[in-house]
């Protein structure tokens, strides 16, 4: 044997060793490069034995990796094609200075459309392993997966992924979260963990209203801000907005500086101005899921914040990002962070946040997750295989086992927690005042329910309120009454917990509560009834030695936290208000018929409790300017306090809108956050320098024969708010008579005249229904915009320079807008109607311009499940009389409304043939190149007395679709003629004869021959058919319905 | 050649055992864990060395600046910045590289070399935009080289950046004062006045320290210190790195007792953070209680052109009002009250 041939026959095994070498060397020269935790870790006998096992596990990879196909049509898997070199140098690249966006493709069997791709990520862990985090987004007006911008990130997928899914679980409006594997170039490159941004397309999602989303990630080099303070709670400059309400950049500053520097106060009205402006119920629930994850610490004092401003209650709310999955008895990796911190001075947040955690884990959130678990890791088993071949290479995923027992020890170590409520009672002094110590010595408070022991005796009961420790003028009664020979307390008393953190762990505080009793019988002693505050389970008391320190002394004490008792405010006669009246949340405003309240400029009356202002025809009340060239304020009420407000013959002259505090009205009656509220009668005139002469914001508003004339702006705005609109008129509007941003009021019988831009303005996924209403003389009758899907039945639109358009207008709401038209008249407008390419219109038995009324009626569905029993003729045009309670459908499919699906099974609909069905936009799309296709689902249906199928469908290139409900005793089809015409949507109604039904089929034929010319290519290009499946319900008829 | 060949021929066992010897050892070091850390730990000292290298090779050429040689010390620091692995700020060594890119401006301006000097400095300046430092640096260099437009340009970006810095406030106010611009005066100085700024606030009764944030804004704060648990009196201590801190009163509080009506209580006397430890706090203490003021620091000649300024505009009493903000103190008290970072 020669030297070479004992090369030759070694050249593997060297070739090997050479090349781990090689690549632990640039492994670790790149990681050195960086100084986080990720590139911490990384050895060069680390970086090299990794290669060489993931070398020896490659056989095995290649194997799982033809399992994963490139090709597949599926919508799980992310597809895309990057020139290699631009991946390579910009996006893989975690030594280039710029970040720029790449031009790539998404691709889908066969299709592909435009997207660009940048690197993300603050630590080498996304740029330095062989699965780089990056950013994905699509051009605006289109979406991935529902998203314009997805963040993909390759950092521990599973574990994650589980711990990111927490928030949402307990009721936080979280970002999206999905697993998605990721195919760059035909070859799978990793299973990634897809996040939605935070941004206004977020807020808007989780339906709230825009504003600011404060941010502070400023964790890592590259990013923190070098000599200045880097924790985020003492520096409000490093802070950045990732959404932008209507303030200015300096506006929006001085607020979050406000919000912080009140946090830095050591007094307690600095604690409750920190803390009233924040929601302490979010709050409370973010501390329970980084409680559940075991990470209150990763929102930390330097990075992940992210804080929504909310217009509409003034509150600042904590959104979760990027929980990590650990230990919750381990030490901590960081100090708690500056907020919460703060928040622990007093007890309420972590008392609710304990609560919260048990009412999840009652709930089944353990079960939850682990399907969660189960599912993913089911569905991404290969995916996983292939992770944990190269697992030394890349950010491990986590393990399914690991991951669901540290979820187990963190669920019982809250419940634990939740036990932990032990209590110390001591009872001292004589027959005629008795000095009750208590000292809550756990980490869960206990309710005080009442005293036995007393045999039938009532006795007085105070609360040491000024915590003099002295029985004095400054305590407070305890409502008590003798029940069973027990004195049981009106409302349980809470003894909070203290709770206390050093830096590395949660410890129980504790907290001193005295009270006297007055009238206790020689002789007895007093034994509390005490309760855990979060299990409801009884609590037996330790004895306390006289002469024992009491309390901790640290945080506030929660008695020095005093609400004001409720009280009745009273106006009547001519009033004159010079300065803004604030009602507060217990309180209630009375305005006596007659009343007029005549209100200084910038005067505003602002209720956060019930207003009763009802006056009469002979005796209206007035709300006036004192100056008519300078407007009031605004008339605004605010929060749940105030739901229920009743305002009757009421007249609003010359109001302006104001900003009160850190909320902004923009009406001059603005309604925020308020329930059942009713105007009646009401009259609203000429509002000066706010948009709106009536706004209401996450409320629900009824508007019943109202005046409203003159509106600087919109006469009435509904944002995120229900209601009815009823039987008013609106003239002569700047603006819209109404405007509805994601909003589902009734608007019924109203006349809107002579309105300076529309007359409905229907926008960002609204969903009125418009009944019986006259819109004439305006620059527009109707706008439907932007994913919202009204009813218009039975109204008539006239002379307006658009009778209705259909469009799409923002950006984020990635469609057009979509309405039935039934049996009404849109004539002598100078445009009838106008769609645009994005937006659809379905009509049906309503004369257009000069059409003729159409001799067909409109079905039986239309009016029942509107509320409508229409006079005359069935179903004809013209005004139904009768009005009843509405039948909604008995079932419904909608598609890709806000529904982020990334996985197809999750779809009921299956298919026959060769046809592409894609769920996106809002649409079921049923393709075809060419021939016939089918696609259907399983439904459980038994109607007794038939019913109708109604399908709102578009098309084009269809030679026939037929629609088909099988079941057992029959089948019920149903032909539709499907238009090519742009912007048309049909309504097609199957009548279903009484049986039971179980599959809902449709058989699509496509236009072989259909072909387009490309302009860019000059080619003609063969094109299939297609039918855009929007809606399907089923209305069952007779009783049932 | 054919040398070689035959002496491989003639040598062919040996060489073909030496060489399976090597890869022998190669196989072992990937093998046993033990020799691979070895191995291993060995070849990152290289990286170690490398590293270390450039870091003795920079504090040399800060030397050299410092006493004088700068063309000697440019020699090296050019070297540097042209083989220094940090290109962007994400870079472990991100302030190294600042630090030369600093150097050489120092040492291209002592050496009279205008453009040279402001070069590097707008290179820091565009390696990390968001370091306020680099602002002030190349905003000191302009100002002394009579770039006034560009000094002012930086100090007021690093005024933005962060408006607590005392270095961009005393230039800016100086500038402007120049300029005879009064009411640019008291905008920068009304914006530092106003600005965020907290400090952390430490007491040590003894064994224990609790701390607590208190609000640089001159306004008097009391702030509650639990220290229940003594065994003993204990001698009483406040620190705080901010150089204007003043006690103005401290009182203490017992606890609630068991069975036992009302509290105990007392004065404790400290008007100073240094006579707190003169006094002790008693067994009974449960809560000490410190009446205290951080006041924004001004040094004496900046608060003259903000007096004055103030008086221009015929606002002398805006002036007083600000005052009672302020502590006036020398100019490297000012420097030394930034925060930690």
């Amino acid at each position: 044997m020669t030297p070479f041939d004992v090369l030759v026959l070694t050249s593997p095994l060297l070739v090997a060793l050479v090349l781990a070498s090689g690549a632990a060397l640039r492994d670790y020269a790149e990681a050195r490069q960086f100084d986080d935790w990720w590139s911490a870790a990384v050895t060069l006998p680390g970086a090299f034995a990794g290669h060489v096992r993931t070398a020896l596990r490659t056989p095995r990879a290649i194997a799982v990796r033809q399992r994963l196909d490139a090709a597949a049509d599926d919508a799980v898997a992310i597809r895309l094609s990057v020139p290699s070199g631009e991946w390579d140098a910009h996006v893989a690249n975690a030594f280039a200075a710029d970040n720029p966006w790449v031009d790539a493709l998404l691709v889908r069997e066969g299709s592909s459309r435009e997207a660009n791709v940048r690197r993300r990520g603050d630590t080498s862990v996304h740029w330095t392993t062989p699965k780089t985090s990056f950013t994905l987004r699509v051009p605006r007006g289109e979406r991935v997966r529902g998203f314009r911008e997805l963040a993909l990130s390759g950092k521990t997928v599973l574990e994650s992924h589980l711990a990111n899914s927490i928030p949402g679980e307990l009721g936080l409006a979280a970002p999206f979260s999905a697993l998605t594997p990721v195919y760059l170039n035909e070859r799978y490159y990793g299973l990634f963990r897809a996040i939605e941004p935070i941004d206004e397309s977020f807020l808007r999602r989780q339906g709230r209203m825009p504003g600011n989303i404060y941010r502070a990630d400023t964790a890592e080099r590259g990013e923190y801000f070098k000599d200045q303070p880097r924790n985020v709670f003492d520096n409000p400059y490093i802070w950045d907005r990732a959404a932008e309400g209507t303030d200015s950049e300096d506006v929006a500053r001085i607020r979050l500086r406000r919000w912080i520097e009140a946090g830095h106060g050591p007094t307690l009205a600095h604690h409750r101005a920190f803390m009233d402006r924040v929601d302490v119920e979010t709050a409370a629930r973010l501390l329970a899921s980084m409680l559940v994850a075991g990470d209150p610490y990763h929102m930390s004092g330097v990075h992940n914040q992210f804080w929504y401003d909310d217009p509409s209650s003034g509150l600042l709310t904590p959104l979760p990002w990027d929980l990590r999955l650990l230990d919750l008895e381990a030490r901590a990796t960081n100090p708690l962070n500056d907020f919460f911190t703060t928040a622990l001075r007093s007890p309420f947040v972590m008392d609710r946040a304990l609560t919260v955690a048990r009412e999840a884990a009652e709930g089944g959130l353990m079960e939850r997750l682990e399907a969660r678990l189960a599912e993913a890791t089911t569905r991404f088993a290969a995916h996983l295989e292939y992770e944990r071949l190269r697992r030394e290479l890349v950010s491990p995923p986590g393990e399914p086992d690991e991951l669901r027992r540290v979820l187990r020890s963190n669920l019982e170590t809250l419940a634990t927690w939740a036990g932990d409520a032990r209590v110390g009672f001591v009872e001292t002094g004589d027959a005629d005042s008795r000095m009750l110590d208590f000292e809550t010595r756990g980490l869960a408070g206990a309710d005080l329910v009442g005293f036995g022991g007393l045999d039938g005796t009532d006795v007085r009961l105070y609360l040491d309120r000024d915590g003099d420790g002295l029985r004095g003028v400054g305590d407070e009664p305890v409502s008590s009454r003798m029940t069973d020979g027990i004195v049981r307390l009106d409302e349980p008393l809470p003894l909070y917990a203290g709770w206390r953190h050093d830096g590395r762990h949660f410890s129980a505080g504790r907290i001193h509560y005295r009270l006297f009793a007055e009238g206790v019988p020689s002789g007895r002693s007093l034994r509390p009834i005490l309760e855990n505050r979060v299990t409801g389970e009884a609590v037996e008391t330790e004895p306390i030695e006289r002469g024992t320190a009491l309390g901790d002394g640290i945080g506030f004490h929660p008695w020095e936290f005093v609400e004001p008792r409720g009280r009745t405010v009273r106006l009547s006669g001519e009033v004159a208000m010079t300065e803004t009246l604030r009602v507060g949340p217990r309180d209630t405003l009375v305005v006596e018929p007659g009343t007029r309240l005549v209100l200084a400029p910038d005067v505003s009356i602002v209720s956060r409790g019930l207003v009763v202002a009802v006056g009469t025809p002979v005796r209206p009340i007035s709300v006036l300017p004192a100056d008519e060239r300078l407007p009031w304020g605004t008339f605004a009420l605010q929060g749940s306090g105030a739901s229920g407000s009743r305002f009757a013959h009421t007249t609003f002259v010359r109001g302006g809108g104001a900003t009160d505090g850190e909320i902004e009205y923009k009406g001059m009656v603005t309604i925020h956050r308020a329930r059942d509220v009713r105007f009646s009668d009401a009259t609203f005139l000429d509002n000066l320098r706010s948009d709106d002469g009536l706004n209401a914001v996450h409320s629900d508003v009824h508007i019943e024969r109202c005046l409203f004339r003159n509106a600087n702006g919109d006469a009435i705005d509904y944002d995120y708010s229900s209601g009815t609109i009823e039987g008013c008129s609106i003239e002569d509007s700047r603006n819209d008579a109404i405007d509805l941003m994601t909003s589902a009021p009734l608007i019924r019988s109203n006349r809107l005249l002579r309105s300076g831009d529309k007359g409905i303005s229907i926008g960002e996924a609204s969903h009125p229904a418009v009944i019986d209403n006259y819109i004439a003389d305006g620059n527009r009758g109707i706008e439907i915009k932007d994913r919202s899907d009204p009813v218009l039945l039975h109204d008539t639109i006239e002379r307006n320079e658009i009778g209705i358009l259909s469009n799409v207008k923002n950006w984020r709401y990635a469609g057009g807008g979509r309405g039935l038209l039934a049996l009404s008249r849109v004539a002598a407008n100078q445009v009838e109607i106008e769609v645009d390419g994005e937006s659809g219109i379905s009509v049906i038995a309503s004369p257009i311009g000069t059409d003729p009324v159409p001799p067909t009626s409109a079905p039986e569905w239309v009016h029942r499940a509107y509320g409508l029993v229409p006079v005359g003729r069935p179903g004809a045009l013209g005004q139904a009389a009768v009005w009843t309670a509405p039948r909604p459908p008995q079932w419904v499919d909608e598609f890709g409304d806000e529904e982020i699906r990334f996985y197809e099974d999750a779809m009921a609909w299956d298919r026959t043939g060769p046809i592409r069905l894609r769920e996106a936009d809002g649409a079921l799309s049923a393709e075809v190149e060419h021939g016939t296709g089918a696609w259907g689902r399983d439904v459980d249906w038994d109607l007794a007395a038939g019913g109708a199928l109604v399908v709102e469908l578009a098309g084009r290139h269809v030679v026939e679709l037929t629609v088909v409900l099988a079941g057992p005793e029959g089948e019920a089809t149903r032909t539709v003629e499907v238009s090519d015409e742009p912007g048309r949507i049909e309504i097609a109604t199957v009548d279903v004869p009484p049986g039971r039904y179980d599959r809902l089929r449709f058989e699509l034929d496509v236009d072989d021959g259909a072909v387009v010319y490309d302009e860019t290519t000059g080619l003609v290009e063969r094109r299939g058919g297609r039918v855009e499946l929007f809606r399907v319900r089923l209305f069952a008829m007779g009783d049932e319905g | 050649m054919t040398s070689f060949a035959s002496l491989m021929e003639r040598h062919r066992r040996r060489v073909a055992v030496a060489y399976l010897g090597v890869l022998a050892l190669a196989c072992a070091i990937v093998v046993v864990p033990q020799l691979r850390a070895a191995v291993g730990g060995r070849a990152a000292r290289l990286f170690d060395l490398r590293e270390a290298a450039l870091l003795d090779r920079l504090r040399q050429a800060e030397s050299l600046v410092e006493a004088g040689d700068n063309e000697t010390a440019l020699g090296i620091l050019y070297d540097l910045d042209a083989r220094f692995p940090a290109r962007t700020n994400r870079h472990s060594l991100d302030r190294e590289r600042e630090r030369i890119l600093h150097a050489i401006g120092a040492a291209e301006l002592a050496s009279g070399r205008k453009g040279r000097s402001l070069t590097a400095y707008r290179a820091a300046v565009a390696f990390d935009p968001n370091n306020v430092t680099n602002h002030v640096a190349l905003a000191e260099a302009a100002l002394a080289l009579a770039e006034a437009d560009e000094a002012a340009t930086h100090f007021l970006h690093a005024f933005e950046l962060y408006p607590s810095d005392a270095a961009a406030v005393r230039n800016l106010i100086a500038m402007r004062h120049e300029d005879a611009d009064y009411a640019g005066v008291v905008e920068v100085f009304e914006t530092y006045l106003g600005a965020t700024r907290v400090t952390e606030l430490a007491l040590t009764d003894g064994d224990a320290t609790v701390g607590a944030k208190v609000p640089v804004d001159g306004r008097t704060y009391e702030i509650r210190f639990a220290v229940s648990g003594l065994d003993r009196a204990v001698p009483l201590d406040v620190f705080s790195r901010h150089p204007t801190l003043e006690v103005r009163g401290a009182r203490w509080e017992s606890a609630a007792r068991a069975g036992v009506p009302g509290r105990a209580g007392g004065d404790l006397s400290i008007t100073r953070p240094e006579e707190a430890k003169r006094v002790r706090l008693p067994t009974d203490a449960a809560v000490a209680v410190l009446d205290v003021r951080v006041g924004v620091p001004i040094d004496d000649q900046t608060w003259s052109l903000v007096e004055s300024s103030y008086r221009n505009l015929l606002r002398s009493a805006g002036a007083a009002e600000a005052l009672s903000g302020m502590t006036v103190v020398d100019p490297d008290t000012w420097l030394s009250a930034e925060p930690d970072n």
